[in-house]
């Protein structure tokens, strides 16, 4: 009896020709899609360590305080006067304290009076720096802000300042337009302001080469 | 007798199918074996030909200009009005040409100093066709021996976070950039109260600012060689 090939071993023949086929074109594909996906090409400097700068900005200010040493709380000052039966009360001191990290150029103060009890006249509020620590006089050099009356107090910018961060300038306020008084208070409220720009109250501009 | 004479018929029968199975298969795999042997052992013809080809390179490097130490460094309590020069030399050290310079700032934090176009920081960039020739220290002072360009007018930090700068269009291969890098708290008005500083203010802020310069290839050309 003549072996007869079975139909299954064409068809094993046919596949695995198949199978050579298929593996052989992608091959050639591949090359041009590659070509044809080129990407550009960027290059950055910067932003690695090194490359960084560390800006920080400055902080102006004052502020009137009785403290002599530290870091005052930040606020307005009141002082309280009482009046005497024939007078006007002695004077009180007190510091403008530079609560910022520059020099300050000039600041500008704004005094208000509040008054109670029998007080007879109109009683004024006068702030007088020195250039060392006020006692009963200035020993050194004294140099008048402004005198303010009345309630309704006027900004007034002086550049007698405590320039240096941290530093301190001794102020007497000094109360006067007082005539006959008769259990009488003066309140004196004492504000301070330093702008940046309008006026320029803090140092002026630099330009730094680094 | 007859019966078990049949049965051994059939035996040999199905031993013979086995075989013609066994031979069917090896005759498959030796078609599969000529099939293969014909591919490979056609006739071929080859030419050859070789051709070198190597990939550009784009390379952006940052130095400080001399005397300057450039980046890197702290520049504290800035107030309003208060600049800073930075002198840089950037270079495209590459091999291929440049397009589209472009400068980005970034800081970290997010405060006033590089969120507010206002009041915030502000960058200028002029270029010097030389080395710029630095006087350091505050005021300090700077000239450039060759010709100056303005590259950057003053741009907020805020927008350049979002929009880098256009610094140039083109940088050819090997060429430098010397740059002056102006930074600028600019002018405001605030008022500081008592020690109080007014709501959103700009005072006492901090941030580190990355400059980040950046190039692209030039524009892919087409060659006939």
């Amino acid at each position: 009896m003549k072996p007869r090939v079975p139909a299954i071993a064409y068809a094993f023949c046919a596949c695995f020709l198949l199978v050579l086929g298929a593996l052989a074109f992608p091959v050639m594909d591949g090359f041009a899609s590659t070509a044809a996906g080129a990407a550009g090409i960027t290059a950055t400097a910067g932003g690695a360590i090194g490359q960084t700068t560390l800006a920080a900005g400055a902080t102006w200010g004052s502020i009137p305080t009785t403290l002599t040493t530290g870091t005052p709380p930040a606020g307005a000052l009141v002082q309280t006067f009482t009046t005497s039966l024939l007078g006007s009360p002695g004077p009180q001191t007190f510091f403008s304290y530079n609560s910022g990290n520059v020099d300050l150029a000039a600041t500008t103060y704004t005094v208000t009076l509040a008054q109670s009890g029998l007080i007879v006249g109109t009683p004024t509020a006068t702030l007088k720096t020195c250039t060392v620590t006020w006692t009963a006089t200035c020993s050194g050099t004294s140099t008048t802000i402004n005198t303010w009356t009345g309630g309704a107090g006027t900004p007034t910018a002086t550049t007698v300042v405590p320039v240096t961060p941290g530093s301190r300038l001794s102020i007497q306020t000094s109360i006067g337009g007082v005539g006959l008084s008769l259990g009488g208070t003066i309140t004196v409220t004492i504000s301070t302001g330093v702008n940046s720009l309008t006026p320029r109250q803090i140092r002026a501009a630099v330009t730094t080469n680094a | 007798m007859r019966r078990a004479t049949q049965t051994n018929g059939e035996g040999k029968e199905t031993h013979r199918r086995r075989w013609t199975y066994l031979i069917a298969g090896v005759f498959g795999v030796g078609v599969l074996s000529l099939t293969g042997a014909g591919v490979y052992a056609g006739l071929t013809a080859t030419a050859t030909g070789t051709q070198t080809v190597t990939s550009g390179t784009l390379s952006l490097t940052l130095s400080p200009t001399s005397p300057s130490l450039g980046f890197g460094q702290t520049i504290s309590n800035m107030a309003p009005g208060d600049q800073n020069n930075t002198y840089v030399k950037l270079t495209n050290g590459g091999t291929l040409a440049a397009t589209g310079l472009t400068l980005g700032v970034t800081g970290t934090g997010s405060t006033l100093l590089t969120t507010d176009a206002v009041k915030g920081l502000a960058v200028a960039i002029n270029g010097c066709s030389v080395a710029w020739t630095v006087v350091l220290g505050t005021p300090g002072s700077a000239t450039c021996g060759g010709t100056t360009t303005p590259l950057l007018a003053s741009t907020p930090v805020a927008t350049l976070t979002t929009t880098p700068g256009s610094l140039a269009s083109t940088m050819a291969v090997s060429a430098s950039l010397f740059l002056q890098v102006n930074l600028t708290l600019p002018n405001q008005s605030e008022n500081t109260l008592n020690g109080v500083a007014p709501g959103s203010t700009i005072q006492g802020l901090s941030t580190t600012l990355t400059y980040s310069f950046n190039e692209a290839q030039r524009t892919a050309q087409i060659t006939t060689s």
